[in-house]
């Protein structure tokens, strides 16, 4: 089975993975979703478009219900947008599939599973044998850290560790893009920054497409090459900002002259919606939308 | 002792374990005291002695035996076999609305009857034949089961769905890998109530007919009036349901260990 093969070979040869940044290229045009019908039809998100060039790390940046989820759920397949495409290595997504990987804001763990066998399902399910789908798993387990805990089950885990297996989990199957939701949202400070500094390092090694969704401005230019900002009501995109730091990057570049600019634009550009949102919604459920321009 | 003053001293766990242990010497010495006391009828409400007494002569010399192999088998065989069917039927209910649609109306509807309505039509049926057993415990069993996997299924967890649909799962293996599991915990509780139903499907179903049975005993003890006889049957079918109800709670926790 090809897919097998790739996944071997991904696990076991770092030039196969340097070569994976040739893949990957994720691209969505004119994307419009709407929730429900009729008179209380809602449009979450409208003419989203949006280019991640293969081995890209991209964040998309909004306040809360500026849909920016609903985009990554119809990258992962979860959703059909009434409009719109979405594309990887030119390939139309329909449905959710083992090309990419999804990290959810909760682990989403198997809980009669253990942290490996968590890990070795994707393998295990594309195709790959009991042996070779347990290589794959103990390699990614390693790469965050948690070789030790192979055989424990995923309660016995704190949330920072779940999450860690979750992005194993994800990794495992070799995808070409990495989507995540909001992976760290529910975790405290602390943990949080630790995790953005192991993701990155999984980063620079595999160099994997990832479209990573957060409201975290620093969060997001923390880790990210481009940071794609979103406005409430529809979504829509109204900034695509390179940041041009330096990688690899150390916790200390987020007190440089350079983040704290980006920081206090984006702060600007999110409060700015975030008002609107509010004005629209004490405006009271009957107020129309202005007619767009 | 009060709940809230629980404390952890070695003393007062020791008095804990003697009133777990004491707990049924006691029961049987107040009823002891009770069917002596002169005060009842003896030979309506005979005391634990002479309960044992007619429970041995059962035994060496009895259908105890027999009796007993005839109640079991048809619980394991009514309840093996509902309990399988209903799971997976319940899969089916609880992953597809067409199937729904279908069947849950006219499982709702014969639901709620009780078991032991059908005992007359069951014997115009199948006679006094093991079928009708089987039958009645079978239905019995069936819907407490339906009920709690159709319930298991819906509400298995959308983003554990979600989470193996995006590592690949293809629809098939959704209900295998992922749905079955989620549900298994509810499954669990229904097989479990289904053990007590499929107890008392069982006396119904002995006490229309049988020539062999816990419950068909009582019966015919009872047309002798050996009360001894009969309380004896009660006590077998508690011992019975009981340890039926231990083994399994803990063949639950063995099976659903992440629960």
């Amino acid at each position: 089975m090809a897919r097998e093969g790739a996944i071997r070979a991904v696990a076991s040869d770092p030039d196969a993975r340097r070569a994976q940044a040739t893949r990957g290229h994720l691209r969505i045009e004119g994307l419009r979703v709407a929730f429900g019908g009729g008179e209380t039809q809602r449009i979450a998100i409208d003419q989203i478009a949006l280019d991640v060039a293969p081995g890209e790390f991209v964040c998309v940046l909004g306040p809360s219900g500026c849909g920016k989820s609903t985009v990554l759920n119809v990258v992962a397949g979860f959703i059909a947008p009434q409009a719109g495409s979405v594309r990887i290595d030119g390939k139309e997504i329909r449905k959710p599939g083992a090309d990419r990987g999804v990290v959810f804001q909760q682990p989403t763990l198997f809980p009669w599973k253990t942290v490996l066998q968590n890990v070795a399902y994707g393998p295990r399910v594309g195709g790959c044998s009991r042996a070779d789908a347990e290589r794959t798993a103990r390699q990614h387990l390693a790469m965050v850290g948690l070789s030790p805990f192979a055989d424990s089950y995923p309660q016995a885990l704190s949330g920072g560790m779940q999450q860690r297996v979750g992005i194993a989990r994800a990794l495992a199957i070799a995808p070409n893009v990495l989507l995540m939701d909001e992976p760290f949202g529910a975790l405290d400070a602390q943990t949080r920054g630790m995790m953005q500094e192991v993701l990155l390092g999984i980063w620079e090694n595999l160099h994997t497409t990832v479209l990573f969704v957060t409201h975290d401005i620093e969060e997001a230019l923390f880790i990210a090459d481009r940071v794609v900002v979103m406005s409430a009501g529809p979504g829509r995109v109204i900034d695509d900002i390179t940041v041009p730091l330096a990688r690899p990057r150390r916790a200390e570049v987020t007190y440089g002259s350079e983040f704290i600019r980006l920081k206090r634009h984006c702060a600007g550009l999110i409060r700015a919606e975030s008002l609107r949102a509010f004005n629209q919604q004490a405006g009271g459920p009957e107020t129309k939308r202005p007619a767009p321009r | 002792m009060p709940a809230d003053s629980n404390d952890n001293t070695p003393a007062s766990k020791r008095v804990e374990r003697i009133a777990l242990w004491g707990s049924i010497p006691l029961f049987m010495l107040v009823w002891q005291a009770a069917s002596t006391s002169g005060y009842v009828n003896e030979l309506l409400f005979p005391p634990p002695t002479s309960v044992a007494t007619a429970l041995w002569n059962e035994l060496i010399g009895g259908p105890l035996v027999l009796d007993l192999w005839a109640s079991v088998t048809r619980v394991v065989i009514g309840f093996i076999s509902g309990a399988a069917v209903a799971v997976g039927v319940g899969l089916l209910t609880g992953r597809y609305a067409i199937v729904s649609n279908l069947l849950s109306p006219i499982f709702q509807l014969l639901r709620p009857i009780p078991p032991i309505a059908f005992v007359p039509i069951v014997i115009l049926w199948f006679g006094l034949s093991e079928w009708g057993k089987w039958f009645l415990v079978f239905w019995g069993v069936f819907f407490t089961v339906w009920v709690a996997t159709h319930l298991g299924v819906q509400r298995a967890d959308p983003a554990l769905i979600r989470a193996a649909r995006s590592l690949g799962t293809p629809d098939h293996l959704l209900i295998r890998d992922v749905i079955l599991p989620s549900a298994l915990p509810t499954i669990f509780v229904g097989l479990r109530t289904a053990v007590g139903v499929s107890f008392y499907t069982l006396v119904a179903a002995e006490l229309a007919g049988a020539f062999y049975g816990l419950a068909s005993r009582i019966d015919l003890a009872h047309q002798n009036m050996q009360t001894g006889q009969m309380l004896g049957g009660l006590v077998m079918l508690g011992v019975v349901s009981a340890t039926a109800d231990r083994g399994f709670a803990l063949l639950a926790r063995r099976f659903v260990w992440w629960s």
